[in-house]
């Protein structure tokens, strides 16, 4: 508790002294937008995030519009995340190692970064990540249902933990599990599905047309730009299959994005599914410990976002915490390793989207890419099968 | 139990048939909710041009592109009221400047009645550059400038509003979409005829950066014809040399910049420029773009009326049915589940 008490205080000292130079409030171009305009989100403007990953920072931009309201209400979602992964750790490990593990993820640079400076739906999607492995592990159906459907609310990965969890669970639990899920979103999502269906499925629908950001799969294609690089807001106010009547495909936007070859975008969503589903399958096998099922589900997602075309800091957040519960069964010495080895390539990933580097963003992504891959291939190897 | 599992059943069988009329009226809107107009007008800078909207509802979107390089002296809208503008905004950025959109320029309207409309525009002359305020706002003017046997387009940007930092500027495109290779240059002139700028810079976009090459100072007099040549040797306004070698160059511009300090209260705050030809070179070819400018020329339109989604009685009814069957069936199978429960769960049971 005192840790993280004087957690708290060191993360807030150091917004004070830093948040005149970097505002959250710059990422929240669209509700200026929407707010300018009278516009309603969901029914007349679709966001880049589901409801409950947006519609927070819309309050707090409208009842305050000041960052020291967005870092926090990053601190509340941060306090509980760590607080759910300390409970979590503690349940399937020792309390030590459970308490070296929670602090290594508070000190992991892009989560502090977020926290402080950066308003997307990832941090509080780690609040239902983390409540669904919690669920799961209990065999929970109920919550495991609610929490994954929440994530789902929050940013869509988030419901991806349902495939394991369906893996684990048996018989009528599969059936409570999935109408619980459907029965949250659809009921969380009544008032945009009445007043706009249409719109409210385009937030969803535009992200599987997206192009890649900051992976292998966009070095290797020689794409080398940040997400989000330049694109109209407008557009949001129509559905996506209007928008994509008026927006030529270009290699030079993620958003519209034409691949230089498209076979990479086959490539990695199908790694990405095969080995998803190979470790959801091996984790409803494994009957030696909540421990090992626990590392399955982990490494399913680290997969996920492994071979993803999409990367950037913000991602590394939940693949640093699934990360760190994969690696459970290794030395603690060398799971710290691995730990601080990722923390050192995502702290200088978020570095490269600044300027002033030597290493530039061309050689500066490669670096980042190359050593994370490396990283990873360390992982695999230490990993006990 | 048998009782429940009927009842689950039936709820299956209840919200797919509501799934599947909703998902049906849905999809019978959506493949008939954009219509797209195309066609062309003869503009002649001295006449409006007339562009019809049909048929709109209210809350539709109306979207206008039109090949035309310079922004019209005025848009107007018929009867008044019916279309609202929106903001053409970009992301993470105020001004309405995007890579793929940068040639042709685009307006945006919300129905704010059902009907027809007619969109009025008061066009400029056409040039072989896009022109866009991408600081700041101005007001500007092209004009045809002609001094000796030489052409020139004539610029004449007046500040209507500074950006935060006490600059505009307006840029001048046209596309390049190549490969930059060792012997690219870029030469020309310009001119300054009145006012004051801050500076004219000679931009080279790639798909990554920007790189800025200053080719007027601020302390240029009047009248005074600059010649230019930036090439891979040029030290661009970060200091970088050459960096752009080997990038996708995806447009050259010529960026001219007012600054507020310049000018006083009672001193409008204006430039006009004259640009004369400009010649790229870029793998052992050359081009011209000729300071020419149009006064009649064709121009092609692209007309997009977006229908917006209403509700209606039965579509409110569908969703209302949809979730208490939703509702109604999550409660049946947790109940079940209860009752099939054996007090352990799977996990636990497998230890």
């Amino acid at each position: 508790m005192l840790a993280l008490i004087i957690y708290n205080i060191m993360l807030i000292i150091a917004f004070l002294t830093l948040h005149s130079k970097h505002s959250p409030l710059v990422w929240l171009f669209d509700d200026k937008y929407v707010m300018n305009t009278g516009l309603t989100y969901y029914v007349d403007f679709r966001p880049g995030y589901p409801p409950l990953g947006k519609l927070p920072y819309t309050l707090l931009y409208r009842l305050f519009n000041n960052a020291e309201s967005i870092m926090l209400f990053h601190l509340i979602v941060l306090n509980i995340i760590l607080i759910l992964l300390y409970k979590l750790l503690k349940g399937i490990t020792t309390s030590r190692r459970a308490f070296i593990i929670t602090c290594i993820v508070a000190a992991h640079y892009p989560m502090i970064w977020v926290t402080m400076f950066n308003p997307h739906a990832d941090l509080l999607a780690l609040i239902w990540l983390t409540l669904s492995l919690y669920f799961i592990i209990s065999s929970n159906p109920v919550g495991a249902g609610f929490s994954c459907g929440l994530g789902l609310l929050t940013k869509i990965y988030g419901a991806l933990l349902l495939v394991p969890a369906f893996m684990l669970f048996k018989g009528w639990e599969r059936v409570v599990l999935v109408s619980t899920f459907l029965t949250v979103v659809f009921l969380a999502s009544l008032p945009f599905i009445a007043l706009d269906p249409i719109m409210y499925l385009s937030v969803y629908v535009q992200h599987f047309f997206r192009g890649p950001s900051e992976s292998i799969f966009a070095l290797l294609d020689g794409y080398f730009l940040h997400t989000g690089f330049l694109h109209p807001t407008y557009e949001a106010t129509i559905y996506f299959h209007q928008f994509l009547y008026i927006y030529t495909p270009s290699n030079i936007d993620h958003f519209r994005y034409s691949w230089s070859y498209p076979q990479l975008r086959y490539i990695s969503s199908g790694l990405q599914m095969f080995f998803f589903l190979l470790f959801s399958i091996m984790s409803s096998r494994t009957h030696h410990s909540t421990q090992t099922a626990l590392k399955m589900v982990s490494l399913a997602m680290i997969s996920y976002f492994t071979f993803s075309a999409f990367w950037n800091p913000i991602v590394s957040i939940p693949f640093f915490i699934f990360l760190a519960l994969a690696t459970l069964d290794i030395k603690l010495s060398y799971q710290v390793l691995i730990l601080v080895g990722f923390t050192i390539v995502d702290t200088l990933h978020i570095r490269i989207w600044f300027p002033g580097l030597p290493l530039g963003i061309h050689l500066g992504l490669l670096t980042v890419v190359v050593a994370r891959a490396i990283l990873i291939s360390i992982l695999l190897s230490v990993v006990k099968a | 139990m048998k009782k429940l599992k009927l009842l689950a059943i039936l709820l299956v069988i209840a919200m797919t048939l509501t799934s599947a009329v909703l998902g049906l009226n849905l999809l019978s809107f959506m493949t008939s909710d954009t219509e797209i107009i195309v066609s062309q007008r003869i503009v002649d800078i001295n006449s409006p041009v007339v562009i019809k909207v049909p048929r709109i509802n209210k809350y539709d979107r109306v979207y206008l592109i039109l090949n035309a390089t310079t922004i019209p002296y005025s848009i107007t809208v018929n009867p008044k009221g019916v279309l609202i503008p929106l903001p053409l905004d970009v992301e993470g950025v105020e001004y309405d400047y995007a890579y793929p959109i940068l040639m042709t320029r685009h307006f945006f309207f919300i129905a704010n009645a059902s009907g027809s409309a007619q969109i009025i525009l008061n066009m400029q002359p056409k040039t072989p550059y896009a022109i866009k305020d991408v600081e700041g706002k101005t007001h500007v003017k092209v004009f045809e400038y002609v001094e000796g046997a030489k052409e020139y387009i004539g610029i004449d940007t007046e500040a209507v509003k500074f950006a935060e930092n006490g600059y505009t500027q307006t840029v001048l495109v046209t596309p390049l979409n190549e490969v930059i290779q060792p012997d690219f240059q870029v030469s020309g002139e310009v001119k300054l005829l009145q006012g004051k700028v801050s500076y004219i810079n000679l931009i080279i976009m790639t798909d990554t950066d920007w790189y800025a090459f200053n080719i007027v100072p601020s302390t240029v007099q009047p009248n005074i014809t600059i010649s230019f040549n930036v090439n891979a040797g040029s030290r661009e306004l970060l200091g970088r040399t050459g960096e752009f070698l080997n990038k996708r160059g995806l447009f050259i511009a010529l960026g001219i910049g007012l600054y507020s300090g310049q000018f006083n209260v009672s001193e409008a705050a204006r430039a006009v420029v004259a640009v004369g030809d400009l010649t790229i070179t870029n793998g052992g070819r050359s081009r011209v773009i000729r300071a020419r400018v149009f006064n009649v020329y064709e121009m092609t339109y692209h007309l997009y009326i977006f229908r917006k989604f209403q509700p209606t009685f039965q579509h409110f009814l569908l969703v209302s049915a949809l979730a208490l069957e939703v509702l109604a069936f999550n409660y049946v199978t947790i109940k079940f589940w209860k009752r099939v429960k054996r007090g352990d769960g799977y996990i636990a049971q497998a230890f």
